[in-house]
């Protein structure tokens, strides 16, 4: 802000008659409403004003506590205007204006009732309004109402999107480090002295505006006008702000709808009054960061605020003519381009150059401030400079999460940058996002599964986060994966440094590991192979193990009704991406029951299967299946049988699985060693996990435990926070007891451990940095984009397979849906289309008669007599066979070789067998045999198939349409090569036909006639139905939980900035 | 707790994790599959590049030696592409007969069958005035990416023919090149040929290297499979094929034969980087009579053709020296000039089906069946008829087959007209069928389908 130069006149005590008469007319315009706890004290405040000629005139808001009569009482009728309800200050201060008196007035002071003024305080505002040229408005210091040498307002700024900010910490004291008078982007309304010109041209504040927010609005109209705005600081008043408080009697409905009002006030100054060149680019800008803004809130359950934030917007738009008509107003008396108004505004340069200088004090230390302190007395002493390393150690001591933080950025920076850029991502195990936010959407409401081989299994409640996160990125579904790819990890060692720091209450021991946490073996292998599901498993564990550790803590949860909802959000969360969270919990709810807190067991079990029974109902699909499936829909494929490998935290072969990874199990065992006190008997428990989780991890990968709770990756998730926790808890207790101890071993395990894990986060800090991802930008095979091109049309289908122990599927066929015993080998499989593994399959397994087929064919292709696997698998609709070069033994490969219906084709990188005979998708065929095929349980009959096709059906809304005409004059049939589910319909001519299996899983109708075809859905209103009820128990569960609305507030507390002072000459 | 005992519980459990981890690792590993169950259906396919011409009848013999009936579908090839297939069925233990087209020298057929094993093998007749005689072959079950053709002669009197056959769903690429005994050519024009699916496509080997004694083929495939014959015709009269050889090349190869006028030659190619030294046995009561061919050395690349001196009937073993071995084909003359040729086999089996050789859908040849027992131990077959249905039933033959010798099953005319099953009580054979035909001026030659041993009755 600028300092106005101004030379003090010598004031007399008592100016005479004349003076008096030359002196310019205030009028007071106080604005009330139900103030009589404090407008006694203004108005007293008012009669002891020093400046002679003043004048009041208040206008009551239909006040019902007496404060009406109180100003008739005190200033007699004529000066009070009473209004019968409340139109706001704006609207009060309108009303004031239209009287004749105060068309005469040089000065209006508009005044709320809840401030007092220093008795010169009226008389510092006209001073300083008289002696600067152009002055419009203004406003004195504010300081706190109780306690008066607590500064509150000095002058206010915005950022170019209208958010206010204030230069003040908050209970900054006043020792008059602000009294220069000082130009401003605006001053509140609570005193606000405004000159006549200024009224006269810019007219009076928006009504349409709330209290509190019509300031900036004001005075920026002020400033186009060309008009100054300045803050005089030796007039000084005390605010009660008695509306912020809830202290009127009507102020409720204020409360917790700070941010809508400020966000309305932000967005209508801005369409009012930033010129049509500046809005082209400010607006897009600002809706921008408001869909930011309303992602983030949601994501942090402020549903509320983020409401506030949607409301605001909308009161904007529905109210948009008012605005013109007022921009209109504005427009007309512009004095000064935009870029006048703005030198006054805050910058995103000046927001990181305050950063900056907080990160450069921190790194000088008090040193440095010696140092400048020196440099101004011309005598430096070197040698009183701290060594550079004892300042590191004492910043990365003193601020360990801001060290961490600033280390990360650029590591991640390393790290993704080939994420950089608009390609979308692809390989690894990487489920492809589909074009389009909507896609999730469809998915989740379609009462038919539209992936792998259909069904009626429903899709995961996470597609209904990914929608929402896809269309807050701008509705960009790549854009979305890529920040989930790279916050997860970040997400993930932020929940653990939660987890740790409130154990432990030592934040070094949490960031550290954290750290070891976002680089672990699981996390990196989640990223690397782009398994989002395992990020949102890793990062929903740590606050998951809080909850069952405070259930069966000394105290347990205080409100146990929102505590049960909350940990079943949670695990509601987690386990709609990666339904083993279930077993992971289940793996956490053991360790507690075994070791025990200090509290009551049977407490902590019943919270805790509260939590999981409200996921249950959160998660009723996945549920449902799990139960329909003995389980399996918990499970996974996902792993290699390596107990190095799984110890190391890897479920397969991944950058961050490599030798330098043993460091975290080795530190953890050396945590555990160390934790003593407090942190003993979570560090049992964390042993007992740890230990256990692995080898759960190795019976999964090993085909030993049953289906439902095979699940590595889940397990290794549990192991990694229990190794982390470890490690947290034993640097807690080394810190804690450092130098109690004498040296000897105990020193000679800090310092192994202190070697362990700076060596091991080092190196796999490096080897994250280097980024050598499985996923990234065209990570495809070369082949398989050839393959697909050369049949755009079509739709067909993929079996990928490989076997078991030779790495996983290539992409983009994702994780196995199954696996077959093919002689000495288990051979895996995954059945998809051209796009690969798709994210709407996220949470969702691959189980139905259809796959029994798949296995059924694998089995006799693989170690049979069969030779027609092709047409076997042709009313499956699978165009291709494929696997990774090496990925099938070499028997394997030799009974592909030997189909008669499978031809191998060229492919770099991939062993690829076309199936010329399969069928598409949705197919008419003629029916010689067919119908018989279908219809019995005998491979032999449809390897004999050669089915004529007589056309394909397109998809269609809800369905499929055939644009074949009349079929062929004999009988057809139509085949839809999805899992069998009753609701199908053909629609002919004639009517509706129901389905019939065909081949045991599919769907068939035989088709007497030609004619024009459809097959639809019929019970999609009960899915529909169903998936609104399921988003009303989310929301209610959420709504449950959600986080009470934080209102922004623009008096100290709120962001802090400093806004550059442009130097005024004074006024002659 | 204190710290030592903490320390020691720290200890312990990573020691006990380590331990139990490796353990498991090593002395448990991932679950077996146990096998996992064998799909029971049965699906399978022949192809038979069965080759034609002006008068040529050709048929396709399938043999169902089960006891279930197999349905089998025969679908014929040619250079317009497949024909609709004809569904039927063969009844268990007996063969079925069909008559295919062979108008044209690029002809074949696909023989594919459902419900239980058969064999198939093909019969081609050629009844015009130029091209007189008779060949016959077993079908092929696979196709293959590197074939051998070393049956192919372009001296005066002498044609050569490679039939190549794509019953497959992609179009199939490949090169043909031609192996003589002092050269190897390509053709530009069978370089990257292009053979259509569905497609037969024949190469007259004397169009490119005419007068060499013996031109034998080699043909890559670079895309796609495909399954070969090579046909021989002589001026003379007399028409011969051997079937492709796919795989590894063998150093030791047996080609029993009989029935013949006398003369038999091996043709041998060597697709090797070295030289093959080659020599020619006879074995059984012919051995030790210094028949056989003496060492002789193919050259790396090349092929040659070798006249065997010795006894009727007998059997050739050809051993080859060196890593790589050799392709060869056993090239017999019936009384009145015909040629028959089959191709050697390096390893005897257990079971076999001799595909019976037919001039037409109804009319068997005449044949003879002739048992190698390359063993050291005498091995007891026994030959059942699988004929077609309607024939008079025919009891089974016995044969004792000494160690190291061959025998015939019996005399000629002997043997009931149609296939037969030839199975080992214990030990493996070898067995080779020949037919003579067109009185006598027909001889064909052909070997068994071993029969796989889930399939042995």
């Amino acid at each position: 802000m600028s300092q106005v130069r101004t030379h003090e006149p010598e004031r007399p005590d008592h100016p005479s008659d004349e003076e008096t008469r030359r002196l310019p007319s205030v009028l007071v315009v106080l604005v009330t409403r139900d103030g009589m706890g404090w407008l006694r004290g203004c108005l007293a405040s008012l009669s002891r004003q020093t400046y002679p000629r003043l004048g009041i005139i208040a206008v009551d808001n239909g006040s019902t506590d007496g404060s009406r009569e109180l100003l008739t009482r005190v200033l007699g009728e004529a000066r009070v205007i009473q209004l019968d309800a409340n139109r706001g200050f704006p609207g009060s201060v309108a009303a004031a204006l239209g009287t004749r008196v105060a068309s005469r007035a040089d000065y209006l002071l508009l005044l709320h009732d809840d401030v007092l003024l220093d008795p010169d305080a009226v008389e510092r505002l006209v001073e300083a309004a008289e002696r600067v040229h152009g002055a419009g408005i203004v406003g004195p210091k504010v300081v706190e109402w109780e306690d008066p040498v607590v500064l509150r307002e000095v002058g206010l700024s915005t950022d170019r999107f209208g958010y206010a900010y204030s230069p003040l910490e908050e209970g900054e004291i006043d020792h008059g480090q602000y009294d220069r008078l000082r130009e401003v982007l605006f001053v509140s309304s609570c005193a606000m002295l405004v000159s006549r010109d200024a009224w006269g041209r810019i007219g009076p504040p928006d009504e349409r505006l709330a209290e509190r927010f019509d300031d900036l609005d004001y005075c920026w109209r002020a400033r186009l006008a060309g008009f100054r705005v300045l803050v005089a600081p030796l007039a000084r008043v005390r605010h009660r702000a008695a509306t912020q408080r809830i202290e009127r009697t009507d102020s409720e409905p204020w409360a917790g709808r700070g941010r809508y009002y400020s966000e309305r006030a932000a967005l209508a100054a801005m369409l009012k009054n930033y010129s049509l060149l500046s809005l082209l680019w400010i607006m897009p800008l600002y809706a921008i960061q408001s869909v930011g803004k309303v992602g983030g809130l949601i994501a942090s359950r402020r549903f509320e605020d983020a409401a506030q934030v949607v409301r605001a917007w909308a009161w904007n738009l529905l109210r948009l003519p008012g605005t013109v008509r007022r921009r209109v107003r504005a427009q007309s008396v512009r004095a000064v381009p935009d870029r006048a108004v703005r030198r006054y505004m805050a910058s995103a340069g000046l927001r990181l150059r305050r950063w900056l200088d907080v990160a450069n004090q921190l790194l000088l230390g008090r040193a440095g401030a010696r140092q400048e302190i020196d440099e101004e007395e011309e005598t430096v002493p070197t040698a009183a400079v701290e060594p550079l390393r004892r300042r590191a150690v004492s910043v990365a001591r003193d601020h360990p999460v801001g060290v961490a933080w600033a280390l990360a950025v650029p590591v991640a920076l390393l790290a993704f940058r080939s994420f950089i850029g608009p390609d979308p991502l692809s390989g690894g195990s990487l489920a492809a996002f589909p074009s389009s936010a909507g896609g999730f959407f469809r998915e989740l409401a379609s009462g038919v599964r539209t992936t792998g081989l259909g069904g009626t299994t429903a899709a995961s409640p996470a597609l209904g986060i990914l929608g929402g996160l896809s269309w807050l990125a701008f509705g960009s579904p790549a854009l979305s994966q890529k920040l989930l790819l790279v916050l997860l990890p970040a997400l993930a060692g932020f929940t653990l440094y939660r987890s740790v720091n409130r154990r432990t209450g030592r934040p070094s021991a949490a960031v550290i590991a954290a750290a070891c946490y976002a680089l672990s073996g699981l996390a990196l292998w989640g990223i690397s192979e782009g398994r989002v599901e395992s990020l949102v498993l890793l990062a929903a564990l740590p606050p998951l193990g809080d909850r069952v550790a405070l259930a069966f803590g000394p105290v347990g949860a205080p409100r146990r009704w929102r505590f049960a909802v909350g940990t079943g959000v949670l695990l509601a969360v987690a386990g709609a991406f990666a339904p083993g969270a279930l077993l992971a919990f289940g793996l956490l709810l053991v360790a507690q029951l075994l070791v025990g807190g200090e509290g009551d067991r049977l407490r902590g079990l019943g919270l805790s299967l509260g939590g999981a029974a409200v996921a249950g109902v959160l998660l009723l699909p996945i549920v449902l299946e799990a139960a329909g499936t003995s389980g399996a829909a918990l499970g996974t494929l996902v792993g290699e049988a390596d107990f190095g490998l799984l110890a190391r935290l890897s479920p397969t072969a991944s950058p961050g699985g490599w030798a330098v990874s043993w460091f975290l199990p080795a530190a953890a065992v050396l945590g555990f060693a160390m934790a003593e006190g407090r942190s003993e008997r979570p560090a049992v428990a964390h042993l007992l996990v740890g230990i256990a989780a692995p080898f759960l991890a190795w019976g999964s990968a090993a085909g030993y435990l049953p289906a439902g709770a095979s699940n590595a990756p889940a397990y290794l998730a549990v192991a990694a926070v229990a190794y982390c926790s470890l490690i947290g808890l034993g640097l807690d207790s080394v810190l804690a007891g450092m130098g109690r101890h004498a040296f000897g071993l105990h020193q000679v395990a800090i310092l192994v451990m202190v070697g362990l894990v700076a060596g091991g986060l080092g190196l796999q800090t490096i080897r994250a940095a280097a980024g050598d991802w499985a996923v990234g930008p065209d990570r495809l095979p070369p082949a398989w984009p050839v393959v697909v091109a050369e049949e755009p049309e079509r739709s067909f289908r993929v079996v990928w397979i490989g076997e078991q122990g030779r790495g996983p599927l290539p992409a983009p066929a994702g994780d196995a849906d199954g696996q077959v015993a093919a002689g000495p080998a288990w051979i895996r499989y995954a059945v998809r289309d051209r796009s690969g593994a798709v994210a709407t399959d996220i949470g969702r397994r691959a189980t139905g008669d259809g796959y029994a087929y798949v296995e059924r064919v694998l089995q006799t292709v693989l170690t049979g007599e069969a030779r027609h696997g092709g047409a076997l698998l042709a009313p499956l609709g699978v165009r291709y066979v494929v696997a990774a070069e090496g990925a099938l033994p070499g028997w394997a490969l030799d009974r592909l070789g030997t189909q008669l219906d499978l031809d191998r084709i060229p492919a770099g990188g991939l062993v690829i067998f076309r199936n010329a005979a399969a069928l598409p998708r949705a197919s008419l065929v003629s029916d010689a045999g067919f119908r018989d095929a279908a219809s019995a349980d005998d491979l032999l009959l449809v390897a004999e198939l050669r089915p004529t096709l007589v056309g394909e059906l397109s998809p269609a809304p809800g369905g499929y349409s055939a644009d074949v005409g009349t079929p062929s004059p004999r009988a057809g049939y139509v085949l839809l090569a999805d899992q069998y589910a009753p609701g199908w319909r053909l629609r002919t001519g004639s009517g509706e036909e129901e389905p019939e299996r065909a081949f045991g899983w599919a769907v068939g109708f035989p088709v007497e006639s030609g004619g024009d075809l459809g097959v639809v859905y019929a019970d999609q209103g009960s899915r529909t139905l169903a998936t609104i009820g399921l988003a009303a128990v989310w929301l209610a569960a959420l709504w449950v939980t959600r986080k009470p609305s934080r209102a922004r507030s623009i008096r100290p507390g709120a962001p802090l900035e400093s806004v550059d002072e442009p130097v005024l000459e004074a006024a002659p | 707790m204190t710290g030592r005992m903490r320390a020691a519980l720290a200890l312990g459990a990573a020691v006990a994790a380590v331990v139990g981890g490796v353990a498991l690792q090593l002395r448990a590993g991932p679950r077996a599959p146990g096998g996992g169950a064998i799909g029971g259906d049965v699906t399978g396919a022949w192809y038979c590049p069965h080759a034609g011409g002006e008068g040529w009848t050709s048929t396709v013999t399938v043999a169902n030696p089960g006891s279930d009936p197999a349905l089998v579908r025969i679908t014929s090839l040619g250079p317009g592409g497949a024909e609709p297939g004809q569904l039927l069925t063969v009844p268990a233990g007996s063969e079925v007969t069909v008559e295919v087209p062979a108008d044209r020298r690029a002809a074949g057929a696909t023989v594919e069958y459902f419900g239980t094993w058969v064999a198939a093998g093909w019969t081609s007749t050629g009844e015009g005035e130029e091209e007189r005689g008779v060949a016959a072959e077993p079908c092929q079950a696979e196709a293959g990416g590197l074939w051998f053709l070393p049956d192919g002669s372009t001296e005066e009197g002498q044609d050569a023919y490679v039939v190549v056959m794509n019953p497959f769903d992609t179009d199939s690429v490949f090169s043909l090149t031609l192996v003589t005994e002092d050269r190897r050519i390509r053709p530009k024009d069978w370089s990257g040929y292009v053979l259509p699916a569905h497609q037969v496509a024949s190469f007259r080997l004397s169009g490119v290297a005419l007068g060499e004694r013996t031109v034998a083929g080699e043909l890559e495939v670079s895309i796609g499979r495909v399954v070969t014959a090579s046909v021989g015709i002589a001026e003379a009269g007399g028409i011969r094929a051997a079937s492709g050889i796919t795989g590894d090349p063998a150093t030791a190869i047996h080609m029993p034969g009989g029935a013949d006028a006398g003369r038999t030659a091996v043709v041998a190619m060597n697709p090797g980087r070295a030289g093959a030294a080659v020599r020619v046995a006879l074995l059984g009561e012919a051995a030790g009579t210094g028949g056989g061919v003496p060492e002789e050395v193919i050259p790396p690349g090349s092929a040659g053709t070798y006249e065997v001196q010795g006894g009727d009937p007998v059997e050739l073993l050809l051993s080859a020296e060196g890593d790589e071995g050799v392709a060869a084909v056993r090239r017999s003359s019936g009384a009145l000039g015909d040629q028959g040729a089959a191709p050697g086999i390096s390893v005897p089996h257990e079971a076999w089906v001799l595909i019976g050789h037919h001039a037409g859908s109804s009319e068997a040849l005449p044949s003879a069946v002739f048992l190698a027992n390359p063993g050291a131990e005498d091995v007891r077959v026994t030959l059942t008829p699988l004929l077609p249905a309607g024939a008079p039933a025919a009891g089974p033959i016995v044969v004792v087959v000494p160690a190291g010798s061959m025998v015939p099953a019996a005399e000629p005319g002997g043997l009931p007209l149609g296939s037969l099953l030839a199975v080992a009580d214990d030990g493996t054979f070898i067995p080779v069928l020949v037919s003579s035909a067109l009185n006598g001026s027909g001889y064909a030659m052909a070997s068994g389908v071993p029969v796989p041993p889930r399939f042995i009755p």
